[in-house]
């Protein structure tokens, strides 16, 4: 045990508001029941980025149930100091316009950066941007469910207009609608520059508009069908992809030497033809044949239980109960695609605490540096090298190569190679070695002076560690760990890495 | 590994309830009477994720309509500037893969041309997925077709580390009931240097032993292979090789280091991306003469690094699909059929271009835009697997696959 120090213990009790509630039983205090307890921390672990001593004392306080309601409007969370620390990011606020003229193609026989920086420049701000928000945003589950619905749109901003239009794609379709009507966000997606470009609808025009060669492209109408509403199984034929195109054909973005890059539906490249979709004939309307299908798409059954699936494997389980799948559909369809209050129906559930629920996932990588940055109270000043290492786990943001987005089952997130680079993060993060990051490394030899190992465990976890967990520091801790190696320890327990 | 705690193959693939059943041993243990491979042969796989340009890796100049259909991004004819490098009269190589064509001309690099998957899927990931499953058209197989040569076929010690893969997380090719270890870095491992190193170790080994889920599973792999791959220490390549600094250069600098060092590893896996050229793709210069250059390096200098050793190695690439015959408004190319694949080493009989070629006519063109598919990527595959490495069940590795002696490319000496 070392020996407390009146320095340290003077930051431990300025850092953290947690520790102003501590007492003999350790540096959270003493805790309610180890039942509700563990509730808490379950649902931070899945309806937030993980637990923070902030976090959970406000679970305590109003009650898990209020905690959820309060989530489901995000509109009505006053964040002040989320809106200070994104301010340092100029692309987020940015019009088309705006980020075309600052984040221009270099010339590279220019010495001096054109603009801001080059287009490149971009993902990487709104990357930081989405990790400082998992971190320190007090609207925890609408970040959780942009995550969840940037992953089922997937794009990836590695090259050509997605760069700058992913600004856009995450600000204006994705995230406002995370939490509200599916069908709005669906539109958002489909007239969005980002996902035009990336599944190729932009060029997809009636054949023989646009020279002999022309024509239709299926990759959008494809997508839209299997991984973005009804699901492979959905019931949809090959016939049904190609009359989807079509009716998709038109829908494409003015050029970027325009000035602007803005949706636009081009009359004269749409196919007027008939068309027959899931059985159901498109009147001929242009761009409203489109909206229709989209509609259509979006109230599904099909669509319903293969989202009401993919948010039980987000938030409950890899292979997720077929009752709560059929109970989850169902609230989908009854509340015409809510995607609010079908979260809130899975999150409000008894099943959703059943004890095979919890700690039956691995995080993610994203889950795993988000959670592990607010475990230890940590300050994102700088987020670029924080989100770099969601990537070095293995997922990096914004870049999933396929449309079908980064893999959400523990058996595709965990390697053995990939165990030594989470128990490496561990490291960077409790010795105060990300760029950007601000840790107070002196807190673990504060806490270990005053409550040993249990509490430097309790602090980080939220709650007391597993027996075995509990042995393997205490031998560690009497080999000579150091206090970080100790704290990266417990962030590389499997308390820690699975949620 | 210890019999105590189930493995994480089990996880992979199946229910804890299967795992239950089967008992604590790996599954393909059970199979009776598997099949010995060729003892110290090995197999290093390069998937060009996101479809390589076949008709400019491997260009056709012997065909004129190559050049009407592709004014601006044309590879010239062998002998003008920028040309093709030539191979047989017909077909050349782009002229940035300069450094792999000494190993044609002595035999040993062999290009499979019109190459690619029955199934039309023109989307990456369907298309990546059927090339790694082996079963195209088929979206119910569960495990890749390497990971099913490993099953099929014994090795010498039951625990041996068969197969790795230098990517993230483990590739579909690779995934199944077989083990097989991945890491974006295979011999960089540190959990802590020194005193705190063996501490951290000693930790994660008391935290994680005895637990009867995944992670549990996998963290016990991690710590055993953490002692195989330290043990390797540093390494530099012999005869002077020199791999480029990107991510296949280093991966294949590092699947070098662990072949040569005896550890029992049969199969590599590697990946490299880029290759969805959509626009600006340019000819003889330019995007993916820069990709290919980069690429026929690195496969050079694991050759000559590999020296003598290189008689019991297979280097073979592969990609979803090809690209379109005709360049695209953009100075691209888009999503197309048929592509090139190369195979490298000394059971390789090569300084040939394997395959029948198709033709670019417009009657000839599959779908009248993609180069067509001559052959089925699984003849290629299937072949390694039977003549190089020794595994006589292709009917397990490509289920559903007619494969016999008349079908084969005679791709392996």
């Amino acid at each position: 045990m070392r020996s407390t120090s009146l320095a340290g213990m003077t930051v431990a009790f300025a850092l953290t508001a947690q520790v102003a509630l501590a007492t003999d039983d350790g540096p959270l205090g003493s805790l309610a029941s180890a039942e509700e307890d563990a509730r808490v921390i379950h649902l931070l672990n899945r309806a937030a980025f993980g637990p923070t001593p902030e976090s959970i004392e406000e679970v305590h306080r109003i009650g898990r149930h209020a905690w959820v309601a309060q989530q489901l409007i995000p509109e009505a969370i006053m964040d002040p100091e989320i809106d200070a620390r994104l301010s340092i990011y100029p692309a987020l606020p940015m019009s088309a316009t705006e980020l075309l003229e600052n984040y221009p193609a270099q010339d590279p026989r220019r010495d001096e950066p054109m603009g801001i920086g080059p287009p490149q420049r971009v993902p990487f701000e709104v990357a930081a941007a989405n990790l400082t928000r998992a971190v320190h945003g007090k609207a925890q589950l609408r970040e959780v469910m942009t995550d969840f619905w940037f992953n089922h749109f997937n794009v990836s901003a590695q090259d050509g207009p997605i760069r700058l239009a992913v600004v856009s794609y995450i600000r204006d379709a994705i995230r406002p609608n995370a939490l509200g009507s599916f069908s709005d966000m669906l539109r958002a997606t489909a007239e969005s520059i980002a996902m035009l470009y990336y599944l190729d609808n932009y060029v997809s025009v009636a054949p023989g508009s646009r020279g002999p060669d022309s024509g239709i492209n299926e990759n959008y109408a494809r997508e839209l069908l299997e991984l973005h509403t009804l699901g492979v199984d959905g019931g949809y034929t090959q016939d049904d992809v190609v009359e989807v195109a079509r009716a998709f054909t038109g829908w494409t973005f003015t050029p970027p030497r325009s000035g602007t890059v803005e949706f636009a539906f081009f009359p004269q490249l749409h196919d007027r033809g008939p068309k027959t979709v899931l059985g159901t004939t498109i009147p001929s309307g242009g761009k409203r044949e489109g909206l229709r299908i989209l509609e259509r798409l979006a109230t599904h059954p099909s669509t319903a239980r293969f989202l009401a699936t993919k948010i039980l494997r987000r938030l409950v389980a890899d292979d997720p109960p077929e009752e709560m799948i059929e109970r989850t559909a169902e609230i989908y369809l009854v509340t015409g695609g809510h995607i609010g209050w079908t979260v809130a129906s899975v999150l409000l559930s008894d099943d959703f605490y059943a004890p095979e629920h919890r700690q039956n996932k691995a995080k993610s990588p994203l889950e795993l540096v988000a959670s592990a940055l607010r475990a230890t109270g940590a300050d994102v000043d700088l987020g670029v090298e924080a989100s770099r290492r969601v990537g070095d786990l293995g997922q990096p943001m914004l870049r999933a190569p396929a449309p079908t987005g980064w893999p959400e089952v523990s058996r595709e997130i965990l390697s053995p190679g990939g165990m030594v680079t989470r128990f490496e993060f561990g490291y960077l993060v409790a010795s105060g070695a990300i760029q950007g990051v601000r840790v107070d490394t002196n807190l673990w030899e504060s806490i270990l002076g005053i409550w040993g190992t249990d509490g430097l465990a309790q602090f980080l976890l939220g709650r007391l560690p597993s027996a075995s967990t509990r042995t393997a520091l205490e031998s560690a801790a009497a080999g000579g760990a150091t206090p970080a190696l100790l704290a990266a320890m417990v962030l590389g327990s499997p308390e820690f890495q699975l949620q | 590994m210890s019999g105590s705690t189930m493995s994480r193959r089990q996880f992979v693939t199946g229910s804890l309830a299967a795992a239950a059943t089967l008992g604590a041993g790996p599954r393909f243990l059970l199979r009776p009477a598997s099949a010995q491979t060729t003892p110290g042969r090995s197999m290093v796989c390069i998937f060009q994720r996101g479809a390589v340009d076949g008709l400019n890796m491997l260009v056709p100049h012997g065909e004129s309509r190559y050049y009407s259909l592709r004014r601006s991004i044309a590879v010239p004819r062998p002998g003008e500037n920028g040309g093709a490098l030539d191979l047989d009269g017909f077909f050349g190589l782009h002229p940035s893969m300069a450094s792999l064509g000494p190993m044609f001309d002595e035999g040993e690099l062999a290009v499979i041309h019109a190459c690619g998957s029955p199934d039309e899927s023109r989307s990456h990931f369907d298309a990546q997925d059927y090339m790694e499953t082996g079963t195209p058209g088929d979206k119910t197989t569960n495990d890749g077709w390497i990971n099913r040569h490993l099953q099929t076929s014994g090795a010498s010690q039951p625990e041996t580390l068969r197969a790795v893969s230098v990517t993230s997380t483990i590739p579909r090719a690779l995934s199944g009931p077989a083990s097989a270890y991945a890491a974006s870095s295979l011999v960089d491992l540190e959990l802590g240097s020194g005193r705190q190193g063996e501490l951290a170790r000693a930790a994660i080994g008391d935290m994680y032993r005895g637990r009867t889920d995944l992670i549990g599973a996998t963290v016990e792999e991690t710590l055993d292979n953490y002692e195989i791959f330290t043990s390797l220490g540093g390494y530099t390549p012999a005869n002077g090789a020199a791999y480029p600094n990107d991510s296949l250069g280093r991966g294949l600098r590092e699947v070098a280091q662990v072949l040569k060092s005896d550890l029992g590893v049969e199969v590599a896996f590697l990946e490299t991306g880029g290759w969805d050229t959509h626009v600006n793709q340019g000819g003889s210069d330019g995007q993916l003469s820069e990709l290919l250059r980069t690429f026929a390096d690195a496969i050079a200098a694991f050759r000559i690094d590999m020296g003598g050793a290189m008689d019991d190695v297979c280097v073979m690439s592969m990609s979803e699909f090809g690209r379109t015959a005709a360049e695209n408004g953009s100075a691209g190319t888009d999503h197309g059929h048929g592509t090139a694949m190369l195979a490298l080493g000394g059971t390789v009989r090569g300084g040939r271009v394997y395959g029948d070629w198709p033709g670019l006519g417009p009657s000839e063109l599959h779908q009248g835009r993609d180069l067509e598919v001559t052959t089925d990527f699984r003849t290629f595959f299937a072949e390694i697997v039977e003549r190089h490495l020794g595994n006589p069940s292709i009917e397990a590795v490509f289920p559903g696959f007619a494969y016999g002696a008349s079908t084969r490319l005679g791709l392996i000496r």
